[in-house]
């Protein structure tokens, strides 16, 4: 009984370690003074400061970076069902996995030398 | 152990070797140094055309019993194999056309590589068995042309076409998209004749699908009440490429269109005859009409091609093996004399660095004879003159239309073709027949070089144009064969 709960266990640990020393850091490594000012009593919304939102321009190398971001990050995603049952396909599998590789490889040696990893 | 699947790669190789092509080109466009950057992509991209078509007349000699390959998503037939043959010979001529075009070459290496993957999806979309793999295809060349369109960034012209094209063809593939899930929804299946096999000829869901599905088609066919993008599209678009779209594009649209017509919906064969007759009708009244009265060359020739695709739909619509057999012929003269003509278009657009009217050819026969004589011929054998491809093509889709018992249409088809001939030799009296005061023989700025390649690959399309005059018997031993992979 306790065994199949072991692993979901672990995992909440981590869960709770991972925010938790994230905040804690944020404590111990601060360098600005401990004065108390009215932004830094405000609730720590993931970042985003809860105000009225303020019109913001973005570069456009954010943009680009992103987009960059999801066609591979998605792509990777793909990967992860084929590592689970790789033994299973055996040779088929593992040759159309490299030839998606070598496409996401040609991919990115063009984004690469296109100079659209390069911020600007 | 997963069952593996078995996949016939040779049936796959004219796709693979333009993919490959488009990989290679992509990869020298950014890493072979910017002065051979050109000359070594369109190499490139021209071998993998060449290396498609070998492997397209292999697969035609080897396929006579066409099967279903990759878990039957993908026909191997010779239907597809002959339009993958007429695809990849546009596909060279069309490089070779590119290759002295005036333009901001801060692209080229992009543009032989995406003019490749263009060819291999068009050549995939032939072959496609099932309503998912039909609309892969079509998207993959598409967003190719919607990007080659705008491919000079300089020129406004080529970016307001590419945003119609993209716009329209957009609208058109979602059509498309919205008929095959109707289909799917009324017979559960989205195989070809798993569709014809559910049996439910008379569904109301299943008739608005094939409705949807026969208008997107019509729009990459440009057929009209569909073909509002095309004179916009065509004269804005950089001519080899607009050479390309006109010859390749509507191919496979017409070739696509008889697959699915014939094996998904034979049991529905009385409403789509009849729907397909009258959009033929229309783009031929359309198309001829408005050619009339077009300055513009690049228009003139767009409004030819909607009437065209009228004339080709003739062959779909009477849908049976001799119409078949007449579209396939017809395509063939048809792809040859509208990549030569919009050639020729080029061929003067670089000499005079402004767009092609029918008052700036005065007198371009005389001064460039061969371009001269080759452009009359296709303007002739557009027309349906004898001693060209094209008599015999409009000859054999009348005779389909006749053996169906639709003379009116036959009618109909003589009546367009008269008036064509206003248009295609109002063409030659510009070239050949102005008088001396209007002749601008000498283009401002002195004659450029002699385009040797653009020369070459004009005279290959009038070598194909007269010589299928000529080669009736052969060619229309291919098309039959090709017209047997469907079930007549």
């Amino acid at each position: 009984m306790l065994d199949n709960w072991l692993p979901f266990l672990i995992y909440a640990i981590f869960a709770l370690i991972i925010p938790a020393s994230m905040m804690w850091f944020s404590f111990v490594f601060a360098t600005r003074a401990h004065k108390r000012t009215r932004w830094r009593e405000l609730p720590f919304e993931s970042g985003v400061s809860t105000g009225p939102p303020r019109v913001q321009r973005f570069t456009v190398s954010f943009y680009l970076t992103a987009m960059l971001f999801i066609v591979f990050d998605i792509e990777i995603v793909f990967l992860y069902p084929l590592a689970v049952i790789l033994h299973q396909l055996a040779w088929f599998g593992f040759l159309e996995f490299l030839f998606f590789i070598a496409i996401l490889v040609v991919a990115y040696v063009y984004v690469w030398r296109k100079g659209a990893l390069d911020w600007q | 152990m997963i069952p593996t699947p078995h996949i016939d790669w040779f049936a796959l190789a004219p796709v693979n070797s333009l993919l490959a092509a488009t990989g290679l080109a992509l990869l020298c466009a950014v890493l072979a140094p910017a002065r051979s950057r050109k000359a070594v992509t369109a190499t490139l991209c021209g071998l993998g055309y060449a290396t498609a078509l070998g492997f397209a007349v292999a697969l035609y000699v080897k396929s006579a019993h066409g099967h279903g390959v990759v878990v039957d998503a993908f026909r191997r037939d010779r239907l597809a194999e002959l339009t993958a043959i007429i695809v990849a010979g546009s596909g060279i001529l069309a490089t070779v056309v590119s290759y002295r075009e005036r333009w901001r070459e801060d692209h080229i290496g992009e543009y032989y590589a995406l003019l490749a993957a263009a060819g291999a999806g068009m050549i995939f979309f032939v072959g496609a068995n099932n309503l998912l793999t039909l609309f892969l295809a079509l998207e993959w060349f598409s967003i190719s042309l919607y990007i080659l369109c705008a491919i000079d960034r300089d020129r406004l012209s080529g970016l307001e076409a590419a945003l119609k094209y993209l716009i329209i063809g957009g609208f058109g593939s979602a059509v498309l998209l919205f008929g095959s899930a109707l289909v799917y929804g009324a017979t559960g299946a989205i195989d070809f004749p798993g569709i014809a096999a559910a049996g439910h000829e008379h569904d109301a869901l299943l008739l608005f699908g094939l409705a949807m599905i026969i208008a997107g088609l019509a729009f990459k066919a440009s057929a009209a009440p569909f073909h509002m993008w095309t004179p916009d599209v065509y004269e804005g678009a950089p001519t080899p490429l607009t050479a390309f779209m006109a010859a390749a594009t509507k191919t496979v649209a017409l070739v696509v269109m008889l697959r699915i017509l014939v094996t998904a919906f034979p049991g529905d064969a009385y409403v789509w005859t009849r729907a397909l007759a009258v959009i033929a009708v229309f783009s031929l009244v359309i198309g001829n009409l408005a050619a009339l009265v077009q300055k513009g060359v690049k228009r003139m020739l767009a409004y030819s091609s909607i009437s065209h695709a009228g004339f080709m739909l003739i062959a779909v619509a009477s849908s049976s093996s001799l119409g078949a057999r007449a579209l396939l012929y017809y395509l063939i003269p048809y792809a040859a004399m509208s990549i030569g003509s919009f050639a020729v278009v080029a061929a003067r657009e670089r000499e005079l660095g402004v767009p092609v009217t029918f008052a700036n050819m005065a007198g371009f026969g005389w001064e460039r004879p061969l371009l001269g004589i080759s452009m009359w011929t296709f303007m002739l054998g557009f027309a349906g003159f004898p001693l060209t491809g094209g008599f015999v093509g409009k000859f054999y889709v009348f005779a389909a239309a006749y053996r169906h018992g639709w003379t009116w249409l036959v009618i109909v088809g003589v009546l367009a073709t008269l008036v064509s001939l206003y248009y295609y030799l109002g063409l030659v009296r510009a070239m050949f027949m102005r008088r001396t005061e209007d002749l601008q023989l000498a283009p401002i700025g002195g004659s450029p070089p002699r385009d040797a390649l653009l020369q070459t690959a004009v005279v290959a399309c009038l070598v194909v144009t007269v010589g299928s005059f000529f080669a009736v018997q052969p060619l229309i031993d291919l098309a039959k064969h090709a017209a047997s992979s469907l079930p007549f």
